[in-house]
């Protein structure tokens, strides 16, 4: 198993999700209809808000799993915050960085994991919001986008930004 | 942010948030059309009022007064030209809208909950529609 490494703007990055309040903070709907939204239409069983802190992934919104963090060493989105794309592993027992992980060994049994960074208003990669599934798969490019849009979502409501019924 | 060559232009009447965010986006994302976003029949109207589209796509969750705008719309009650194609989406499982809806003429209808692409692909049929009939 390869841990992550930390990203060059770590301490920045840090500062900036502790800034946010957002961690150990209590669940929201504005972020719950998110990850169920891209349960629905990703056909995934597991979708998350994930923060990545100093040493854990902390799940600001869950669908589909009980534990509310894990340790960061195992997770799969300390690897996603490292690049600004959407980050896949489409088989992880064939993906020597996640192979012998306890999350794919045991736990939830994950083969699937898709995730797309979120970002402070800042621009720091805080986290990701993510889709898991215990079958490998693949995304679609219309998959992408949806769970890209997704995270726009997320993004927005991260920055504070009130559901734009808009009019033009 | 580049400029982007100008798409067809589609009214959207959806009242849910996440779900007509993300077809708005995915759709510019993919550059298939230009979505014009109305939250209720009542603010579709106003946008009727002053734009031309090419095409719509209805939820009926507003009940009767989503299928009068749609019977408006082909009366030639606004701007737009009445025969643009529209697609209908709703959660009602029965046929009771459908008898109702035929000779309004809709080129698909899809049930909720219905997955984003099958919505898009649809969409694109209507945009090869609005494009020959323009």
């Amino acid at each position: 198993m390869t841990s992550a490494p930390q990203p060059p703007d770590e301490s920045e990055r840090l500062r900036a999700l502790r800034e946010l309040l957002l961690l150990d903070s209590p669940p929201e709907e504005k972020y719950d209809r998110i990850v169920r939204f891209a349960v629905e239409q990703l056909d995934v069983p597991i979708a998350l808000v994930s923060l990545v802190d100093d040493d854990r992934q902390w799940f600001k919104a869950r669908q589909g799993l009980d534990v509310q963090e894990t340790s960061r060493d195992i997770a799969f989105c300390a690897h996603a915050i490292l690049q600004p794309d959407v980050f896949v592993v489409e088989d992880a027992a064939l993906d020597e960085r996640f192979a012998d992980n306890p999350l794919v060994t045991g736990g939830p049994k994950v083969r699937f994991y898709a995730g797309a960074p979120l970002n402070a208003p800042g621009g720091e990669r805080i986290g990701t919001l993510c889709v898991l599934d215990q079958k490998p798969r693949k995304l679609s490019a219309v998959e992408i986008a949806v769970l890209q849009a997704l995270r726009d979502l997320v993004n927005d409501s991260v920055a504070g930004k009130p559901d734009q019924e808009q009019e033009s | 942010m580049s400029a982007t060559p100008s798409l067809p232009s589609v009214l959207l009447v959806e009242p849910q948030f996440v779900l007509r965010r993300t077809i708005v986006t995915v759709a510019r994302e993919l550059g298939l059309v230009e979505f014009h976003e109305a939250t209720s029949v009542d603010r579709a109207l106003r946008l009727l009022a002053s734009h031309r589209f090419v095409g719509m796509v209805l939820d009926l969750g507003d009940g009767p007064d989503a299928m009068t705008l749609l019977a408006e719309l082909r009366k030639g009650a606004f701007a737009t030209v009445p025969r643009i194609p529209v697609i209908v989406m709703t959660s009602e499982p029965g046929s009771a809208h459908e008898a109702t809806m035929q000779p309004l003429g809709p080129i698909d209808v899809l049930r909720k909950p219905f997955k984003i692409g099958a919505l898009l692909e649809s969409v694109r049929t209507m945009a090869q529609h609005g494009s020959g009939s323009h």
